[in-house]
């Protein structure tokens, strides 16, 4: 059912990880996540035409799913269950001797204010241009700039009190 | 442009997030199937909506041709015909005018016509006058 040479999956292999640890701003599940992708690709996927910069807008639509995902939310129970269970729920894969430093960085990923860890993960994660951002969250590409600029500074502070024994 | 953040973003950049899982790619591929499904019905909905539209626009530009073919003449204004009056029509005040400008005698025929008319066929013409002609007065009197 799901061939290899579909032009769809080869988007979702491409930007899905990044699209679910977008998601994830909005949702505490992984499997939430997912499911906001998920509705958030489709919509994507049928309207890719009609926009100048789809990749742009598949971020987008990730966005708005997301923020409806919050409003409405749905899901409540897995939230909670999610909660009780953190370890289950990690950002990022990585060898488990690194785990100690990346569980520093989701920590600090997850303290940034909304509108810079939006911006970073489109940028470090999401492979995104300014100018891409920039038309993504529909602000303007020095304030994408600005803000990236801030979250690395914040990160950088943060994992520099980490380092600290 | 980010020097001293330049290691930050290396090391950022190596953490690799969580692949997703297989399931989305089938759901994702479900939901897209159902789409493909349900298109086949769309064309006929297109060119029905076409249709209809294009109904429409002939309609409006029909009506605007007509609109635009249609060049008032200029109005014309029918005399008022004259009022004749026939024998057979009732009397008018202007009737009687006329006669008593003539003279009291077709005043008085007139009178004596239209009274016949208006009176049965065989009913008798009653003889009486407001106004008695001056040499029925004078006879009356023996004068003449």
């Amino acid at each position: 059912m799901v061939g290899d040479s579909d032009p769809w999956k080869l988007w979702l292999d491409e930007h899905g990880a990044a699209l679910v640890l977008l998601a994830r701003q909005w949702v505490a599940s992984h499997n939430d996540a997912e499911d906001v992708v998920q509705e958030a690709f489709v919509r994507f996927w049928r309207s890719r035409h009609r926009v100048a910069e789809p990749v742009a807008y598949l971020y987008a639509c990730v966005k708005h799913c997301g923020l409806d995902w919050q409003r409405a939310g749905k899901r409540r129970s897995k939230r909670e269950e999610a909660s009780a269970r953190p370890e289950a729920e990690r950002l990022f894969a990585g060898p488990i001797e690194q785990d100690e430093r990346r569980i520093a960085v989701e920590a600090a990923l997850l303290n940034l204010p909304e509108k810079q860890r939006e911006v970073l993960v489109l940028r470090i994660w999401g492979g995104l241009t300014f100018s891409q951002i920039a038309e993504a969250l529909a602000i303007s590409i020095d304030t994408a700039a600005s803000r990236y600029r801030y979250a690395l500074a914040r990160l950088h502070e943060e994992l520099a009190e980490e380092t600290i024994p | 442009m980010n020097q001293p953040y330049d290691s930050l973003e290396a090391e950022l950049g190596e953490l690799r997030p969580c692949e997703v899982s297989p399931g989305l790619k089938w759901r994702v591929a479900e939901c897209l199937a159902e789409t493909q499904t349900i298109r086949p019905a769309r064309p006929w909905s297109a060119a029905l909506a076409g249709g209809l539209a294009a109904a429409c626009l002939a309609a409006v530009l029909l009506g605007w041709r007509n609109d635009q073919g249609f060049e008032p003449g200029p109005i014309e204004i029918q005399p008022f015909a004259p009022v004749v009056a026939n024998g057979d029509a009732k009397p008018t005040v202007q009737v009687y005018r006329r006669a008593l400008a003539r003279s009291s005698n077709a005043l008085h025929a007139l009178l004596d016509k239209h009274a016949a008319r208006t009176l049965p066929p065989d009913s008798e013409r009653a003889q009486i006058r407001a106004f008695m002609r001056s040499d029925e007065l004078y006879a009356s009197n023996g004068e003449l």
